[in-house]
């Protein structure tokens, strides 16, 4: 399109959101002669080549809007967010606040006739809707699953430039934070999962399991057969009659990965299969795969995973651990 | 107090042969935010509850089940301009169309504006108020009004809401709320009106214009699509993983290491990918 194009990320604790990889990747490919990433948060660059890559703290949305009209006023034709929350919000405020077009959603973006055309689902799904977008620059809210974001070679991103960031005043007083214990925590909304399955052995087992996804900081899931044997309730079921997830680190323990339970899991980012039997078919589709049993290696596991966290980490993981 | 509610409403054929008649429903992120209120009006003495929804007359079935569900009113706006979906324009058609002095707006997490979620940011800038999303319920305490927010990987975060703020809710399912028959029959009765939005700021059709409606786009997630290079066996293995593609990494065997060894190898890994910290 021989035009500049901006995509904005979110990103916390060393990694970009996976809901605003798609955003990248979608500025990658739309043609424009260059492209810069702006990341908000403590997380490398996308994958991607970029001309420039921008860094902002995160703060609340309203605070972000400034230093970002500032910087869409650079000569951008296309700015492309990922579909977080923060970002919707900075999207919305952006366009308020600039008069600027936005579509929100986008599936798909093409040029058509000299026109810049997105496309999001429309009528429930049923259909596509086509935009022509004249106005400049517009802004694009990208569905996660517009574009492949998975890893690809590329450069090394420039070296980050801070941007100043906008007067943070906070509108909503933080009154009080809590984390939620593995068992309490939505399967769907965790970044890890450690889901067991006939090989686990039992509810004692599964008390294994909650002590790894304690120390990872995630959710404890487990497969149809651990659910009908009453091992743990059916909300933790990962599955085609159970969720689906999609998080960053899934640890299958005891788990074959028949098709139904892998239909669930396989947008994981990373998975860790550990299963007897070297033939199962989960190892197919592991980036780590231990054959040998769940029931010594994950003591050994948690015992080297509590032995590398600091004392105060250590106390901390106790203290939710008997919550 | 006035607590203002964005109603958005959907098509559903499945609807046509119920007993209204009628195939469009209020959309699930609308109906929780409609639970929230009707939690805030518990919490809150004398509220009023009033829906607002930007879009045609095909709607109003739909409204007077949100206003059976004891919303004090449901008002509907309306311009040929709004019809692309121009979010901006939308928002600025409701900032003029509110109701004298309100104090709190809730939305659903994509209400009035299809489904894009970006719609009560735009709005919450134009009025100038702070926007808290991902709010999943509500308590007082002492002091105030108190909004708990779902955070991701198990977070919860409790905050104060300030007397006029933006509240989206999260994700969830339609909460489990029925109109009574009387106040559902009194609802089908009553019209909802529809005015004009009282502003200059709706011209869309400079900036974005809805060209055609095309055929839903794939869902590739959902495809079993094997490589066509693979043998047939590993074809059908790549169909019995699910249409995952085969990203088998690095395999450690108990039989040549102790428990103990494979622990200490995965935690390195874990380690090595950003896993544990």
């Amino acid at each position: 399109m021989g035009e500049r194009v901006l995509a904005i990320c979110e990103g916390e604790a060393g990694a970009i959101d996976h809901r605003a990889l798609a955003a990248a990747a979608l500025a990658q490919r739309c043609g424009a002669e260059s492209a810069d990433v702006l990341v908000v948060g403590a997380a490398p660059a996308p994958p991607g080549r970029w001309s420039h890559a921008l860094r902002l703290d995160p703060v609340e949305g309203a605070a972000l809007t400034e230093p970002l009209a500032a910087l869409v006023a650079c000569g951008y034709s296309l700015i492309t967010l990922g579909d977080t929350p923060l970002l919707r919000e900075v999207a919305g405020r952006l366009a308020a606040r600039l008069n600027l077009p936005l579509v929100a959603s986008v599936q798909g973006l093409r040029r058509r006739e000299g026109q810049i055309v997105a496309s999001r689902p429309a009528v429930g799904g049923a259909r596509t809707a086509n935009f022509a977008i004249t106005g400049q620059p517009a802004l694009l809210v990208v569905h996660p699953d517009a574009a492949d974001a998975s890893p690809t070679a590329s450069p090394p991103a420039p070296a980050f430039e801070t941007l100043e960031g906008g007067t943070s005043i906070p509108a909503f007083r933080l009154l009080e934070e809590t984390r939620l214990s593995p068992m309490e925590m939505d399967v769907t909304e965790a970044d890890v999962v450690v889901a067991g399955g006939r090989g686990v052995g039992g509810r004692e087992g599964f008390e294994l399991l909650g002590e790894l996804a304690q120390l990872l900081g995630g959710s404890v899931g487990a497969s149809r057969v651990a659910v009908d044997a009453g091992w743990v309730p059916y909300a933790r079921q990962v599955g085609l009659t159970g969720k689906s997830v999609s998080p960053r680190l899934y640890v299958a323990c005891g788990i074959s990965g028949a098709i139904h339970h892998t239909l669930g899991m396989r947008d994981s980012s990373f998975i860790v299969a550990i299963n007897t039997d070297a033939r199962a078919p989960i190892f197919k589709i592991a980036n780590v795969s231990i054959v040998g049993d769940v029931r010594e290696v994950l003591p050994a596991l948690i015992a080297n995973l509590k032995s590398r966290s600091s004392p105060a980490e250590r106390v901390a993981a106790l203290a939710g651990a008997t919550q | 107090m006035n607590i203002v509610v964005l109603l958005r409403v959907v098509a559903d054929p499945g609807l046509a042969a119920g007993v209204s008649g009628s195939t469009v429903r209020l959309d699930d992120p609308s109906l929780v935010a409609i639970g929230q209120a009707l939690v805030l009006r518990k919490l809150l003495p004398g509220v009023r509850l009033q829906g607002i929804a930007a879009g045609p007359s095909d709607w109003d079935p739909a409204l007077k089940e949100a206003l059976a569900l004891t919303l004090d009113s449901v008002r509907r706006i309306w311009s040929g301009s709004l019809a692309t979906g121009d979010i901006v324009a939308t928002a600025h058609a409701l900032a003029t169309s509110l109701p004298p002095d309100p104090s709190l707006i809730v939305a659903g997490s994509a209400a009035t504006d299809h489904g894009s979620a970006t719609l009560p940011a735009a709005l919450a800038e134009i009025l100038g108020w702070p926007l808290l999303a991902e709010v999943a319920s509500f308590e007082t305490r002492d002091e105030g009004l108190a909004a708990l927010v779902r955070g991701g990987g198990g977070s919860r975060r409790i905050y104060t809401v300030p007397e006029r703020a933006v509240l989206v809710a999260a994700r969830a399912r339609a909460p489990s709320i029925y109109p009574k028959v009387r106040a559902l029959l009194a609802a089908r009765k009553s019209a909802i009106p529809e005015t004009q939005p009282a502003t200059t700021r709706l011209e869309p059709t400079g900036r974005i214009s809805l060209l055609d409606y095309g055929p839903p786009r794939p869902s590739t997630r959902h495809l079993l699509k094997p490589s066509a290079a693979a043998n047939p066996a590993d074809r059908i293995r790549m169909l019995m993983s699910g249409g995952m593609a085969a990203r088998r990494g690095e395999t450690l065997d108990s039989s040549s290491n102790t428990g103990a060894s494979l622990a200490k190898q995965l935690a390195d890994i874990l380690l090595k990918e950003g896993f544990v910290r």
